[in-house]
């Protein structure tokens, strides 16, 4: 890879082998080491719409903290439209990446400063990044951004404190704080799992919207396959800080590769489906990190070779990769 | 500030403050020189001399009132000073870790480990007596205690995702601390500030009662050294000492009434709780006890 | 309904008494739960779920109270009740599973005192008996018994939650309270645990109240439901029936809520609107303003459970009885048919 490739045709985002790795205990003598992620590589175009799921502890909120430029990576590369980011501005992300790169938190009653405004925290990115400065045009652009994320009437809302708005009010008011700059890319981490379920599809249904109206890409980070089918184009699966499965999500939701993949989906529970149907049986629940497979102990499908030999990320379809030793 | 109004316990503190700060701006002009020579030395209270007269025949009332302004002054000056410190160095280790946070944490865990009021004893006794060099010393043995509860908040405001939602759309560090983490600690400072003011009073007054202040200048402490250096406690002359203690005892006590009301503003269930006993007409709210079964009182009601 | 009626709630009100008013968090709910029964209560944040479980225990804490109704488990009165008696019924008749199994936990004893102490409390045993029964609870719950011997920060979430089960079973309850047990923990250990309770529900024969706001999980899991909205008890069916013929508008807009797996990728809608602030509710049917079915009777009077079929009740004003289409525009009809294939 080199950064001399045509950055016209390279893709929005480009992750190559990224890895995290936090210390545990501060200390001179010994240091304990948690590998939360490895070797994670992928793109996303333009307007595409990505869902990492997994478990928790599977490393996709923190793959969602790296993007985001809130967390520095310990290997691994990420170019925003051919550039190598970290290269070019290590440690503080520039101004010019925040306003490509927007995020949206899980946690709606966290994420607004209690002590502001709505209409604050929506005139900040517009000031910091000196998309309006006078103060009537300041005030249409925040309207107009309340009215986008369907907030009406806007300058009621404006003049509110995020306690004086639901949960599902302040996701949208989070929304039209990340739209403000006209990003390219927003990272969603589990953006609708705090809401109650009447508002989740709306939620969603709004993100899409937006992603066909301005050519908006996203990153959205989920541990619901439902969601994750409905709104995203591409799925990314991770277990224990790495990639096993990707491609198309129908496709991938419809017939999962991966053993663990597989277990995934027949776990979500369906109704009119009996619990009692297909047994799993499965082993130990924590992945183990040695040489081999993290999921060998738990795969039904388990082999000698899955306990020796870490498999790799291979394509067994066109747009479908596989890290599995049943596949080659 | 509305609700503090409401509050009980906060307006029978502001209101004693009241008291203070009116009398420390205009008595040293109503009492003129305090430290002037009135009467016979230790006269019990008379109608000419309210409180009576000190063992240097001055006017007790007056040097009350005379010591107010000064006492009250470095006191809130020593607390703005403590907290305005503090936080500085607080904040900044607080929010941005790493290793500035661990030779910040250094920097205070060794003012901490200083021994205060015996180190303010030895400091004071070498640097020229007066209100100034007190203020000092109080100020850096002071600062380090609530550097160290502002740090702890700071930390965990850090953590906070409103914060790392300003950092994403890309807020600048100072104005992260300033307008995020600083606001959102008011009730911490205010209560610190108190908790300093407090203090400053009460190591001033101990320290000047030692001798280690001015002991020409007319405040509490001093007012309180003279009583001790005249005798006053042996030969039963109790008016040269009990305006003075009272005051002191008074302007504390309304400062922690405060702190109190405060306290209880940011605790909504002790409110909720007050409600409830009102709503019932019980006693008191047994917290453990199974839920209340209230068919009677809640069809009444309505 | 059935003769071994194990709890029978009656109008239960909840308020909480509060400087600004009174604040009904539940309002006037009935339902009966028979041996051996798992009847589940699902509802979204604000519905009441939750208070009704605590309330039935008479753990809540006030300002909240009791103000209307009874609660009685095999012919005792809950509400009348005192601290001490009710401190013997609790987990000796009725237990409770909550969310967060940490909380449950005493973060300083190990496991096996924790349910040693809670066996010790309510029945005249030894100690080393009690031991043994400790044992023979991690193995029902499927655990290793070396794990009794952990602190709780030792074990995973999944183990600490059945840890929470073992000492819910410990003294052997007629009926267990499970107020969104697995909702913290990951779907592929959720099915573990579920599929767990159903097997031990099958062979030590006591009632379950389950508590959740995912309704799949719910159909899967319980014989009966009720469907509550805003303290007010909506709809209440056998699953199957509410699978197959919701009724009542709200129950059908959470059902197109389900965001499944191996659905067709067609637009979806959710339910307009938000939740009702509890201290203003709105006249008359609390979910009108988010009907799409409203009607002038909608705004002006409540309605109550009517009979649409056996054993399903619901408090609309819509005419139809079970079976009858009110109002198909609500669900696709691709998924109508997908789903009672399924069943």
């Amino acid at each position: 890879m080199t950064a001399a490739g045509l950055p016209a045709e390279a893709p929005l985002l480009s992750v190559r082998n990224l890895g995290k790795t936090f210390n545990l205990d501060r200390g001179w003598r010994r240091r304990r080491q948690l590998q939360v992620l490895r070797d994670v590589s992928f793109d996303l175009d333009a307007g595409e719409v990505v869902a990492l799921v997994g478990e928790s502890g599977s490393g996709k909120s923190t793959t969602a903290l790296l993007i985001a430029r809130l967390l520095d990576p310990t290997t691994g590369e990420i170019r925003l439209r051919g550039v190598d980011v970290l290269a070019s501005e290590p440690g503080r992300a520039s101004l010019a990446y925040r306003r490509q790169v927007q995020m949206i938190f899980q946690d709606p009653f966290a994420s607004l400063n209690p002590l502001h405004t709505i209409r604050y925290h929506l005139e900040r990115p517009l000031l910091r990044h000196g998309e309006a400065k006078e103060k009537p045009e300041l005030e249409q652009r925040v309207n107009r951004l309340l009215e986008t994320v369907g907030l009406n009437p806007a300058p009621d809302f404006a003049r509110r404190h995020p306690h004086q708005l639901s949960g599902g009010q302040r996701q949208r008011v989070a929304i039209a704080r990340a739209l403000a700059v006209s990003p390219a890319l927003i990272v969603a981490d589990e953006p609708t799992s705090m809401l109650d379920v009447s508002l989740r599809i709306d939620l969603l249904n709004l993100m899409r919207d937006i992603k066909s109206a301005r050519r908006i890409a996203y990153l959205f980070i989920t541990h619901d396959l439902g969601s994750a089918r409905y709104f995203a184009d591409r799925l990314l699966v991770m277990y224990a800080g790495e990639i096993v499965e990707t491609g198309n999500s129908e496709a991938l939701l419809d017939a999962p590769a991966h053993p663990y993949t597989q277990l995934l989906v027949s776990s979500v529970p369906t109704a009119g489906a009996s619990l009692a149907s297909p047994a799993t049986t499965v082993g130990a629940s924590a992945p183990v990190l040695g040489r081999g497979c993290p999921f060998a102990d738990r795969c039904p499908k388990v082999m000698e070779r899955c306990r020796q030999e870490a498999p790799l990320l291979r394509e067994i379809a066109a747009a479908r990769t596989v890290r599995c030793h049943l596949y080659g | 500030m509305k609700a503090l109004l409401e509050n009980r316990k906060a307006l029978v503190g502001l209101a004693i403050l009241a008291v203070f700060a009116v009398i420390a701006v205009i008595g040293p002009w109503i009492v003129g020189d305090a430290g002037e020579f009135v009467a016979v030395p230790l006269a019990p209270p008379s109608l000419a001399h309210w409180f009576g007269t000190t063992g240097q025949g001055q006017d007790v009332l007056a040097q009350t009132i005379a010591g107010t302004r000064s006492t009250l002054l470095l006191g809130v000056i020593v607390g703005f000073l403590t907290v305005a410190i503090g936080a500085i160095v607080g904040t900044a280790a607080g929010y941005f870790g790493g290793w500035t946070d661990e030779l910040l944490t250094l920097v205070i865990n060794l003012f901490l480990l200083m021994p205060g009021l015996p180190l303010c004893v030895v400091i004071a006794a070498y640097l020229p007596s007066g209100s100034a060099t007190i203020g000092l010393v109080l100020v850096v043995t002071g600062w380090a205690w609530s550097a160290r509860v502002i740090r702890a908040q700071a930390l965990s405001l850090r953590q906070s995702v409103f914060v790392s939602a300003a950092v994403v759309i890309g807020e600048s560090p100072l104005r992260i601390v300033l307008l995020e983490i600083l606001p959102n600690m008011t009730s911490l400072l205010v209560t610190s500030f108190i908790g300093a003011t407090i203090y400053a009073i009460g190591a001033e007054v101990g320290l000047e009662f030692l001798g280690m202040g001015n002991i020409g200048a007319v405040t509490w402490g001093t007012n309180l050294y003279w009583a001790s250096n005249d005798v006053a406690l042996p030969s039963g002359s109790w008016w040269t000492f009990v305006p003075t203690g009272a005051s002191i005892a008074l302007v504390g006590f309304a400062l922690a009434m405060i702190n109190n009301a405060l306290d209880e503003l940011s605790n909504p269930r002790l409110g909720a709780e007050r409600a409830f006993v009102r709503a019932t007409g019980r006693k008191r709210l047994e917290i453990h006890a199974p839920t209340p079964v209230l068919r009677t009182v809640a069809n009444v009601r309505r | 309904m059935s003769a071994a009626e194990l709890l029978v709630v009656e109008d239960l009100r909840v308020e909480y008494l509060t400087e600004r008013g009174d604040v009904r968090i539940v309002d006037d709910v009935s339902f009966r739960i028979g041996a051996g029964e798992a009847y589940g209560l699902a509802g979204e944040s604000g519905s009441g779920k939750s208070t009704i479980a605590l309330a039935i225990l008479r753990l809540l804490r006030p300002p909240a109270a009791i103000t209307n109704g009874r609660v009685s488990f095999c012919g005792t009165d809950l509400l009348s009740l005192n601290a001490a008696e009710l401190r013997a019924f609790r987990w000796k008749e009725i237990s409770l599973v909550t969310q967060s199994a940490m909380s449950a936990l005493n973060p300083v004893l190990r496991v096996s005192d924790q349910i040693v102490d809670a066996i010790l409390a309510h029945e005249r045993v030894s100690r080393r008996e009690a031991l043994e029964r400790a044992a023979g609870l991690c193995d029902i719950v499927g655990i290793d018994r070396e794990r009794l011997r952990s602190y709780p920060h030792q074990l995973s979430g999944g183990m600490r939650q059945r840890m929470v089960i073992a000492i819910a079973l410990a003294l052997r309850p007629k009926l267990i309270i499970m107020d969104e047990p697995t909702t913290a923990l990951d779907v592929v250990v959720q099915k573990q645990i579920l599929k767990r309770i159903l097997d031990l529900k099958e062979k030590m024969g006591f009632s379950i109240l389950f508590i959740t706001h995912d309704l799949a999980l719910m159909l899967q899991l319980c014989d009966r439901i009720g469907i509550l909205y805003a303290g007010r008890l909506m709809e209440t069916a056998p699953a199957a029936t509410l699978l197959g013929q919701p009724q009542h508008p709200y129950t059908r807009g959470l059902m197109s809520c389900f965001l499944e797996v191996h659905q067709p990728k067609a637009d979806r809608r959710g339910i307009p609107g938000v939740p009702s602030d509890p201290r203003h509710p709105p006249a008359g049917c609390r979910f009108h303003p988010r009907c799409a079915f409203v009607m002038d009777v909608c705004r002006e009077t409540t309605p109550l459970l009517t009979s649409r079929g056996a054993g399903h009740e619901s408090a609309c004003h819509l005419p139809g009885a079970a079976g009858t289409e009110v109002a198909p525009a609500l669900i696709p009809p691709s998924e109508v048919t997908a789903r009672k294939v399924t069943s």
